[in-house]
């Protein structure tokens, strides 16, 4: 492993240690679900109010934010990164081009607790709001991970 | 498996109007029952036994991804190498 990268477990160790309110979601959250796609990133969509703590904790495996935290809250976004890329989206809601809104709190308090691994955990949206995550983008790329992810729920 | 398309490719990345995305997604979904969600299904249980964690699972998304990028590194240096027998290429 490079300088500036970590693994992946040190990146849920560092993600639960942190005691940000942290949605995994993104293609990462499918994979970590069992679909088999590929992607290069994180996306954690986090409480606002979580930011620095969330940034604390990455800071210690030199991974660092882009934007200051307050900057952060008014763009709704940020990256942390270094060797890897971790995108966060700190906005209090995020609605898809249909008008369909998804706040965190809603999907903080429905969310799914994974273990990744031996008592390590991470919390991911729900299936449904995993779904309305993807439609956000409404791009193809998002209409195959939709089909994934209705195999999911389909299963569960 | 579902490759992730770079950013260039247009077709994967270009937003769809919200009436043709629900439209395409409810096919979608409706196709999950015939022979194309048979075979995502069989991948998707083949998945989750072979790498039971989530852990697990990302690891071989990474390895998957390293294999993928090193062939095409290694196809594009074979594209810029000259012909076997020896003769420049025109």
């Amino acid at each position: 492993m490079s300088a500036g990268e970590f693994s992946d477990d040190e990146f849920f160790r560092t993600l639960q240690d942190s005691h940000a309110r942290a949605l995994l979601i993104g293609r990462r959250a499918l994979i970590a679900l069992g679909a088999p796609v590929m992607t290069a990133d994180y996306d954690l969509w986090i409480h606002r109010d979580d930011i620095e703590a969330l940034n604390a904790a990455f800071e210690a495996v030199s991974h660092f934010a882009n934007k200051a935290p307050d900057q952060a809250r008014l763009l709704g976004r940020y990256v942390i990164e270094n060797g890897e890329r971790i995108d966060v989206m700190v906005a209090r809601a995020a609605s898809t081009p249909a008008g369909e809104s998804l706040a965190f709190a809603d999907a903080w308090a429905r969310r799914t607790r994974l273990e990744v691994f031996d008592g390590v955990f991470a919390d991911l949206p729900c299936l449904d709001d995993l779904i309305l995550t993807k439609r956000w983008g409404s791009r193809p790329r998002d209409l195959a991970d939709i089909e994934w992810l209705g195999l999911l729920k389909g299963r569960s | 498996m579902t490759e992730e398309k770079e950013p260039s490719d247009a077709f994967w990345e270009t937003p769809i109007p919200p009436e043709e995305f629900a439209r395409r997604e409810r096919e979608t979904l409706a196709a999950l029952a015939g022979p194309e969600g048979d075979e995502m299904r069989a991948t998707l249980e083949w998945f989750l036994r072979r790498y039971p964690t989530p852990l697990q699972r990302i690891a071989y998304i990474r390895r998957k991804m390293r294999e993928a990028r090193a062939f095409q590194e290694s196809a594009v240096r074979r594209m810029g190498d000259p012909p076997a027998d020896g003769r420049g290429g025109a």
